[in-house]
C-alpha cells in the first residue's frame, strides 16, 4: 500500500496569456522517486516549480488548482510559501553552488538564514548531508574553500545536500544531469536511489533511459497535458497511450 | 512592504528630496538678478560687478565658442584615433590602447590645468601666435595675447573630451559583427571602404551619443579651463582673446562676490549651465535609447 | 601597376588616422611625462608629513591637504555610500514602472551636473549655516558621488544571475533575505568595486572645493572648520608667482594621479581575482 505525499489535483499554470500546464492530475508516492518526461517545451520545469510555489517569484504566471502536500493545499492563503520551500526542497539543472560561499556555508546557509546558528548543530549537518552525498570524503579537507572550485557533478551534490540540510520531505530535481558527464551522472543517479529511503523524489528528464533506469513511476507531459502516469516498468512495456508509445521508442521529443 | 524595501525606498525618497531641494536653493537664489534685469539678463553683455550690471553673454558666448570648437576637433580626431585602435593597430595592442584612453579620462581637471599654465599658455603665445601672424587679418586669428585665451581652453578641453568620445566610437567600431566585415572585404573593398560602407553607418548612433556626452563634458569643464582661459569677460571673436566660461566665472568669483546681487547672479549662470547640461545629457540619453532598441 | 585611386584614398586614411591618433596620445603623454618630471622633485618625504611652511626655506609639505583630503573624502563616501546603495538596490530589486524610469532620470540629472554646481548647492544649504567647512565640501562631493554609487550598484545586482535566486529562493528564505544575503553577496566585489571607483572620481574634484571649504594653510581641527585638500592647493600654488610652491604643485600632482592610478589599477586587478565567477 502506497501513501500519497503529493496529489496534484486540477493543476492550470498560465504565462501572460498563453496557458503552459493543462488541467493536471497526479499524485506522487511517497519515499518513491517519479520521473516527469517529456519533450522540450511540454512544461516539466514549470510543473515542478509549481510544487514548490518557486513559479510565484516570476512575473506573470498564474497558478490554478490545487497541490496538496500530505492532504493541505499549499496555495493556501494561510500557507507560507517560505515553509513550502523548506518542506519541498529543489536542485536545478545548472548547478549554482553560491559562489561567493565556501563549501561548508552553502551547505548551511538555508539554516543560518532561518535563524539556526548553533555551531556544533551546523557541524553535524555538514558532515551528514555531505556524507550522504558523497561527497565528505572529497571535500572535508577544504570545507572553507570556495564551493566555486569543485568540479561540476561535485557542485551538483553540493547542490543536493544544501536542499537536504533543511531536512525536507520531498525533493524537487529538473534535469539535474543534464549538465555533467557520465560519470558524474552515475553517481547522482546512484545518489537518488539511495536517498528515496527517506526522501520523496520528484525528477524531471529528458533522458528516457534514466527515467527507465532509476524511477519507479513515471508521468508523461506533453503539451501542457499528463498524458499518462503510472509504474515505470509499466509505462515502459506496455504504454496506454499511443503518444507515450511513441515518446518511449524514441519517436518524438 | 518587506524591511529592505522600506529601507531603500527611504534612501530613494530622501534622494528625490535633495534634487529637488537642490533645484529648488538654485532657482530662489537666482530670482533676484532676474527681478533686475529680466530676461535680459540672458543676452546682456556687460559684466561688471562693481557697478551691479550683469549680463550672461560674455559668459554663454565663451562656453559656447569653446565647448563647440574643441567638439569638432574632438570629431575629428576621435574617429581617426579610433579607426585606427580598431582596425589598424596590432590586435594585442588594442586592449592596452583601449586601458590608456580610459584612464586618460581619470586624470583630475586640475592637473591638466597645471600643465595648461605651463606648457599651453606658452605654446599659445610664443608658437601658435607667432605662426598665425600672416593669418592675422581672420577676425578668429587676430589680436595679441598673453597666451591666457580662448585658444589655451580649447586645446585643454578639446585633449579632455578626445578621450571620451574616442571611447565611444571605439567601442561601438568593435561591435560591428565580423560576418558583415568580411562580406564586404570579400567584394574587393579596401579596409576604409568597409569603414565607410559597413562600419560607419552602424555605428552612428552610438558615435554621436559619444560626441554628445563629451560635449556635455567640456561645457561643464570648470578647473583646466578657468586656470588657461584668462577670466576677462569680454566677447571678442578673436581666439587668442583672453574669454571667460559660466564654469569658470561661478569658480572665480563666488568667493569674491561683492554684493547680494553678484552671487544671483553667479547662481543665475549656474543655472543656465545646469539646463545647458541637462538638455545635452538627456539628448544623449534619448539616443542612447534607441540604439539599444535599433 | 598604376595605384587607383581608392588604394589612394585607403592610404590616406590609414594615414590620417595615425596622424590622428598621435595628436591624441602625444600630448597625454608629454602631460603624464611633465608631471613625473616636475613632479619628482619634491617627492619626498616633507611633502607628505609636513604642514605649509616658509617660502625662504622649502615651503614645506602638503600635510594640512592630505588630511584635508581625507576628510572631505570621507564624508563624500559616508553620505554617497548609503544613499547610493540603497538606491541602486531598489532599482534593481524593487522598483517598477513610472517610479523607477522617474529615479533613473533623476539619477541622471545628478551625474550631469557640472561638479561647480554641486559646490554651489553645497554654499546653499551647508556653507550658509556652518561657514566653509570640510562638511560643506563633503557635501558637495557626495552629491557628486550618488549616481556613480547607485548606477554601480544596480549594474552588479542586475548582473546576479536568475540561477542564484532561485537557489536563494528554493532555501524557504524571505525575499529581503534573499536580496541582502544571496544577491548582494554574490555581488559584493562588483559592489564594493564600484564605491572605490566613486572615490576615486571625487578624490581629484576641485571646483566645488574652490567655494566651500575655502582651503588655508591649517590643518582643520573638525569637520566643522576649514581646510584645503591636495587638488584644491595644486590650484593656489599652481596661480601663485613662486617657482616653490609651483614645484610642490607639481608633486602633489605626481601624487595625487599615483593614488588615482593605483585605486583604479587595484580596482581592475581586485576584480580579476574575486568576481571570477
Amino acid at each position: 500500500m502506497v501513501n500519497i505525499k503529493v496529489q496534484v489535483e486540477g493543476l492550470s499554470v498560465w504565462y501572460r496569456d498563453k496557458q503552459i500546464l493543462k488541467d493536471i492530475y497526479i499524485s506522487i508516492p511517497e519515499k518513491k522517486i517519479t520521473a516527469v518526461m517529456g519533450p522540450s517545451g511540454c512544461g516539466k520545469t514549470t510543473f515542478l516549480k509549481s510544487l514548490n510555489r518557486l513559479i510565484e517569484i516570476h512575473e506573470g504566471f498564474r497558478v490554478y488548482g490545487k497541490v496538496l502536500l500530505d492532504g493541505k493545499n499549499i496555495y493556501d492563503p494561510d500557507v507560507d510559501p517560505m515553509d513550502i520551500r523548506a518542506r519541498i526542497g529543489m536542485v536545478f539543472q545548472k548547478p549554482n553552488p553560491f559562489p561567493h560561499l565556501s563549501i561548508y556555508d552553502n551547505v548551511v546557509v538555508g539554516l543560518k538564514l532561518r535563524g539556526i546558528t548553533d555551531k556544533k548543530y551546523l557541524d553535524r549537518i555538514v558532515r551528514e548531508t555531505l556524507e550522504k552525498v558523497g561527497l565528505w570524503d572529497e571535500v572535508k579537507d577544504r570545507l572553507r574553500s570556495s564551493a566555486a572550485k569543485l568540479s561540476g557533478g561535485q557542485q551538483q551534490r553540493l547542490c543536493i545536500a544544501r536542499a537536504l540540510a533543511l531536512n525536507p520531505e520531498v525533493l524537487l530535481l529538473d534535469e539535474p544531469t543534464s549538465a555533467l558527464d557520465p560519470l558524474a551522472t552515475a553517481k547522482i543517479e546512484n545518489l537518488l536511489v539511495d536517498l528515496k529511503k527517506e526522501y520523496t523524489i520528484i525528477i524531471v528528464t529528458h533522458n528516457i533511459q534514466q527515467a527507465a533506469r532509476i524511477s519507479d513511476y513515471a508521468a508523461f507531459l506533453y503539451m501542457g497535458q499528463l498524458i499518462e502516469f503510472g509504474e515505470t516498468k509499466d509505462i515502459f512495456t506496455n504504454p496506454k497511450n499511443e503518444l507515450t508509445e511513441k515518446y518511449v521508442e524514441g519517436k518524438i521529443g | 512592504m518587506d524591511p529592505l524595501e522600506s529601507l531603500s525606498l527611504f534612501f530613494s525618497v530622501m534622494l528625490i528630496i535633495v534634487v529637488l531641494l537642490f533645484m529648488g536653493s538654485m532657482v530662489l537664489y537666482s530670482l533676484p538678478v532676474f527681478e533686475k534685469f529680466g530676461i535680459k539678463f540672458i543676452v546682456g553683455t556687460e559684466w561688471n560687478p562693481r557697478k551691479d550690471i550683469f549680463g550672461a553673454l560674455p559668459f554663454v558666448w565663451g562656453t559656447f565658442i569653446t565647448s563647440t570648437i574643441a567638439i569638432v576637433f574632438a570629431i575629428v580626431i576621435s574617429y581617426g584615433a579610433a579607426y585606427f585602435i580598431v582596425e589598424i593597430a596590432p590586435p594585442k595592442l588594442r586592449e592596452f590602447l583601449s586601458s590608456v584612453i580610459e584612464l586618460i579620462v581619470a586624470i583630475p581637471s586640475v592637473i591638466i590645468g597645471l600643465w595648461g599654465i605651463f606648457y599651453v599658455v606658452p605654446l599659445v603665445r610664443d608658437f601658435l601666435k607667432p605662426l598665425s601672424s600672416p593669418l592675422s587679418f581672420i577676425p578668429f586669428l587676430s589680436g595679441e595675447t598673453s597666451g591666457y585665451s580662448l585658444m589655451a581652453a580649447i586645446i585643454v578641453l578639446t585633449l579632455m573630451i578626445t578621450p571620451i568620445s574616442t571611447s565611444f566610437i571605439k567601442n561601438a567600431l568593435e561591435s560591428v559583427p565580423m560576418e558583415l566585415k568580411e562580406a564586404a572585404y570579400a567584394l574587393g573593398a579596401t579596409r576604409y571602404e568597409v569603414f565607410k560602407i559597413v562600419s560607419k553607418p552602424l555605428t552612428r548612433r552610438a558615435a554621436l551619443a559619444g560626441i554628445i556626452l563629451a560635449y556635455g563634458r567640456a561645457v561643464g569643464e570648470t578647473m583646466a579651463v578657468v586656470m588657461v582661459v584668462g577670466n576677462t569677460p569680454n566677447i571678442s571673436l578673436s581666439l587668442f582673446n583672453p574669454g571667460y566660461t559660466l564654469a569658470a566665472v561661478i569658480a572665480n568669483e563666488f568667493l569674491e562676490a561683492t554684493s547680494v546681487l553678484h552671487i544671483s547672479a553667479l547662481i543665475a549662470l549656474g543655472v543656465i549651465l545646469f539646463v545647458w547640461s541637462l538638455v545635452v545629457n538627456t539628448l544623449a540619453i534619448l539616443i542612447m535609447k534607441r540604439v539599444r532598441i535599433g | 601597376m598604376r595605384p587607383s585611386l581608392r588604394s589612394l584614398t585607403d592610404k590616406f586614411y590609414t594615414a590620417f588616422a595615425i596622424f590622428a591618433f598621435l595628436i591624441l596620445i602625444i600630448p597625454l603623454l608629454h602631460i603624464i611625462l611633465s608631471i613625473i618630471m616636475n613632479g619628482i622633485k619634491r617627492l619626498d618625504l616633507e611633502l607628505i608629513t609636513s604642514p605649509p611652511k616658509s617660502l625662504l626655506g622649502s615651503g614645506g609639505g602638503i600635510l594640512h591637504a592630505i588630511i584635508g583630503t581625507a576628510m572631505v573624502v570621507f564624508i563624500a563616501m559616508l553620505i554617497s555610500l548609503p544613499l547610493g546603495f540603497f538606491v541602486g538596490l531598489y532599482l534593481a530589486e524593487f522598483a517598477k514602472g513610472k517610479f523607477a524610469h522617474f529615479l533613473r532620470t533623476l539619477i541622471s540629472v545628478l551625474a550631469g551636473i557640472p561638479s561647480i554646481i554641486a559646490g554651489v548647492f553645497a554654499y546653499t544649504v551647508i556653507v550658509v549655516v556652518y561657514g566653509f567647512s570640510a562638511l560643506a565640501g563633503g557635501f558637495a562631493l557626495g552629491i557628486i558621488a550618488i549616481p556613480y554609487v547607485a548606477r554601480s550598484t544596480e549594474e552588479a545586482l542586475g548582473s546576479v544571475p536568475m540561477e542564484i535566486k532561485e537557489a536563494g529562493f528554493s532555501l524557504g528564505i524571505e525575499r529581503w533575505k534573499v536580496v541582502l544575503f544571496i544577491d548582494v553577496g554574490y555581488a559584493k566585489s562588483r559592489i564594493i568595486a564600484g564605491f572605490l571607483l566613486a572615490l576615486a572620481r571625487v578624490i581629484g574634484e576641485t571646483a566645488p572645493l574652490l567655494i566651500t571649504i575655502l582651503g588655508g594653510i591649517n590643518i582643520p581641527s573638525n569637520i566643522f572648520s576649514p581646510a584645503n585638500a591636495i587638488p584644491l592647493v595644486i590650484y593656489q600654488y599652481a596661480l601663485s608667482p613662486f617657482r616653490i610652491w609651483h614645484n610642490i604643485a607639481w608633486s602633489a600632482a605626481l601624487l595625487l594621479m599615483i593614488i588615482v592610478l593605483v585605486i583604479n589599477l587595484g580596482v581592475r586587478y581586485y576584480l580579476k581575482i574575486k568576481a571570477i565567477y
